[in-house]
């Protein structure tokens, strides 16, 4: 008994220096999102320059999603806009869909914003943040890629690169053509 | 031994006593927010129930929402519960909070209607499942460990006084024969 005591001990403290060892090394900064590999929240938001119009995620259905919350003030969200342009450039919008949704900020500001920079894509304002609480949102930017299916796939919640957005799209196209369906993979 | 065989049944009975008066206590403490939900008539004393936008009926969703709030996390600020944050993100959550309480959803079903969309992360005090217990359990199952070790500790080392103690006294069987060699000797003489 008495050699077993003497290995049972640092043996029980390997496992939890481990622990301490991995927690130690992740980013605290960046959180799960709990809408990995589930079906993405429907909405129905007011469009950005039309508020009369609505924009729904059903309208998408059978595309790939690409759900953009961004916002004017947001200095990372000017840092990525570029990449998002490109998306829209690159890809043919009967098989990707890109929706950017304003997060707590003005329509004005909002509208301002993509004058300067530039965008062809559905804007929608999301009043109460309603919308982006029910995505997990945290803050700005995120983006959520959807498959086809309507299951969200990844959450992103930095700027994206054109390298993360090429990658995922093109693999819930595949997943598209082929019918298969879209898992959660981490961020 | 009898009177000390009945106090202890004694005091039971004063437990159970008291404990009786505190949930009847309770019940009626209980009962007094539950009877705030209806709006008193004021002069013609007529109850009558509680219309949406009614003056009490808010303030009673605010004392609510301020408790469900203080449960769950502000996703900006992290530290802080949704009820003391004052980031706009937090305040939106109260709104929804808010809205979901005046709909008549109850606090289970709109703390899984947060933890549906941020995940277990939300909650200020971590469910007792999975991983989890690891946390609950852990300072105990750790106390009993160190209390073993310890009272294991203390019990060898009284062993090994005892051994000390019986190796600075003669052995009983060297006694024995030097008794008998010194009896021998008596004898002879």
């Amino acid at each position: 008994m008495k050699g077993w005591w003497r290995w049972a001990l640092p043996l029980a403290a390997v496992p939890a220096l481990a622990l301490l060892y991995w927690g130690l090394g992740q980013d605290q900064r960046r959180l799960p999102s709990a809408l990995e590999g589930r079906e993405a929240p429907a909405f129905r938001l007011a469009n950005l320059y039309n508020p009369g119009d609505s924009v729904s995620l059903s309208d998408f259905d059978g595309k790939v999603v690409v759900l953009n919350y961004w916002a004017s003030w947001c200095i990372p969200c000017i840092a990525e806009h570029p990449v998002l342009v490109r998306l829209r450039e690159m890809y043919d919008p009967e098989e990707v869909a890109l929706i950017g949704v304003l997060f707590q900020d003005t329509p004005e500001n909002g509208m301002r914003f993509i004058e300067e920079l530039g965008g062809e894509w559905p804007l929608v304002t999301d009043p109460g943040s309603r919308t982006a609480i029910e995505y997990g949102v945290y803050g700005v930017p995120e983006t959520y890629f959807i498959g086809a299916d309507g299951v969200v796939a990844l959450r992103h919640d930095l700027a994206v690169t054109w390298d993360l957005v090429e990658r995922k799209v093109d693999s819930l196209l595949v997943a598209r053509r082929t019918g298969g369906r879209t898992g959660g993979a981490g961020s | 031994m009898r009177p000390a065989l009945r106090r202890p049944v004694l005091a039971w009975r004063r437990v159970a006593f008291a404990a009786a008066l505190l949930s009847v206590t309770g019940v009626a403490l209980g009962a007094a927010p539950a009877a705030a939900q209806t709006v008193d008539g004021a002069l013609d004393g007529i109850e009558r129930p509680a219309a949406p936008g009614d003056p009490v009926r808010s303030a009673e969703i605010d004392q609510r929402t301020a408790e469900i709030g203080a449960t769950l996390r502000c996703p900006i600020c992290r530290q802080q519960s949704v009820s003391e944050s004052s980031s706009r993100i937090a305040r939106e959550m109260q709104d929804v909070i808010r809205t979901m309480l005046a709909e008549g959803r109850t606090p289970e079903e709109i703390e899984a209607y947060f933890v549906e969309a941020y995940g277990p992360w939300i909650l200020l005090k971590p469910r007792a499942e999975g991983m989890n217990l690891f946390v609950y359990a852990g300072p105990g199952l750790a106390f009993l460990l160190g209390g073993f070790l310890v009272a294991r500790r203390i019990r060898r080392g009284r062993s090994l006084d005892d051994e000390e103690r019986d190796a600075a006294t003669p052995p009983d069987h060297l006694r024995k024969a030097d008794r008998s060699w010194l009896e021998a000797a008596i004898k002879e003489s």
